[in-house]
């Protein structure tokens, strides 16, 4: 039985709706712009790409068809990897608007410098700014559309018996600090930017190719070494070598936490997926904190049962007025 | 590393402060090498002095225990590796804070503890 309540479920279908629409807006635009100004263009499709290889209108009007169709392949299959995952989804949703919208500005703007000329007219410099500008208001429409995501809510439960629970007096203030170190994330960011070094002598890969594995590397190699705060605010994870990026959870965002011997970091990260988010470096004992958006936040430390008993004897004194001493 | 203190107990936050650091260490939680959060960081978090913090800290140096080094993170010296001394001392002070929560002289607290070991 799933305990875990499905919070995305509010407004998905919805959701899921209006990030699938922009791929048939992407497919549509041109038999459409085609079908209304077909009658005021020159023969051939004159937008982009070499003159002598423009094709008809009848074939170019389907040209972007399978773009759109593996684009909403790609959006759907996401969608369901992050089904309970709302806010992710609201940004599909704008993501796909401001994509839709820079397609059909781009192909607007090909095809309007096109009526009623007699033959292949130069791309115009305001091209791009056009696109772009409506692939933001699109984007915005998009945001404002999905609407903002379903909340569980402040929880007004405690943690349930069972679990680790510090003792804290009703004036007592605790910080739980410790710093985790992933040698998996080490060990694959310099193979990655050793491949990305090796790259241009075994074949000859254009510049941006080398990039992304540099980027990919490098963002490998600087989460290696994490730092996990726990205080009276909440619960706080920096990355001490990007740049101090933190990310910080309330206590109101958390349900109950609890010591794990062991669990797979797989999918995990700063943002993670649908499973949870966090850093989990290797075998041994694993923070595990139950979040309100139905999602888990996972660390590794040697001493997470008395993290967990922290975090639960901060909810109890939050949610009961107890102080753990009331509780026994 | 969990650092706990309590306005409302008698023992100074200070002691309070450096007592966490020795029960992280005396039960295996905290190890040689291990650094201690910077000062700075649980003084605000626990709203408590920065100069608190530091005097808990310098009580761990005192005792061997932690390394401080200006500009350098705290960290947790080899003694640490000596547990057994450490619960022992761990053991002591939560016995000398249940004796001033009951209210008993230091005479009466040595007499209970003489009590207990000649009885093992």
């Amino acid at each position: 039985m799933d305990l875990v309540p499905d919070l995305a479920q509010p407004g998905r279908a919805r959701r899921l709706a209006l990030a699938l629409l922009p791929s048939l807006v992407m497919l549509l635009t041109p038999p459409i712009l085609v079908a209304v100004f077909g009658d005021r263009l020159p023969p051939r499709a004159y937008t982009g790409g070499l003159v002598e290889f423009a094709p008809s209108w009848d074939r170019w009007k389907w040209m972007s068809a399978p773009v759109a169709v593996i684009y909403a392949l790609g959006l759907a299959v996401i969608f369901v990897r992050w089904w309970r995952w709302p806010g992710l989804q609201r940004w599909l949703v704008t993501s796909s608007f401001a994509t839709a919208g820079f397609m059909a500005g781009t192909v607007g703007a090909g095809l309007g410098v096109l009526i009623d000329a007699d033959g292949p007219v130069p791309e115009p410099g305001w091209m791009f700014p056009v696109a772009s500008l409506v692939a933001l208001a699109a984007g915005l429409a998009g945001w404002h559309a999905a609407g903002p995501p379903p909340t569980a809510g402040t929880p007004q439960d405690p943690p349930p018996a069972g679990l680790p629970a510090m003792t804290l007096g009703s004036q007592a203030r605790a910080i739980y600090v410790v710093s985790g170190w992933s040698n998996r994330r080490l060990l694959r960011g310099v193979a990655l930017l050793a491949f990305a070094a090796l790259l241009p002598l075994m074949l000859s890969p254009s510049w941006p190719t080398v990039a992304i594995f540099v980027m990919i590397g490098m963002t490998e190699l600087l989460q290696a070494r994490t730092r996990l705060q726990i205080d009276g605010r909440g619960m706080e994870l920096t990355l001490p070598w990007l740049g101090r990026l933190r990310r910080f959870v309330p206590y109101a965002e958390i349900r109950s936490a609890e010591a794990r011997p062991s669990t797979s970091g797989r999918g995990l990260g700063l943002v993670g997926g649908p499973r949870g988010w966090g850093y989990v470096s290797g075998p041994g004992p694993v923070l595990a904190l139950r979040l309100t958006d139905g999602r888990e936040f996972l660390y590794s430390t040697r001493d997470a049962e008395s993290a967990a008993a922290l975090v639960n004897g901060s909810l109890h004194r939050l949610r009961e007025g107890t102080t753990g001493a009331d509780r026994r | 590393m969990l650092i706990v203190v309590d306005p409302a107990s008698n023992q100074p936050l200070a002691d309070q402060v450096a007592a966490s650091v020795r029960a992280a260490v005396a039960d295996g939680t905290a190890g040689p090498g291990d650094r201690l959060p910077s000062a700075r960081s649980v003084a605000t978090a626990l709203d408590i002095n920065l100069h608190t913090v530091l005097r808990g800290y310098q009580q761990l140096r005192d005792e061997g225990l932690v390394e401080l080094r200006r500009g350098r993170a705290a960290t947790i010296t080899q003694l640490a590796a000596d547990r057994g001394r450490l619960r022992l001392r761990d053991a002591a002070e939560r016995f000398a804070a249940a004796a001033r929560h009951l209210g008993a002289s230091d005479d009466e607290a040595v007499a209970a503890l003489r009590t207990a070991l000649a009885a093992r």
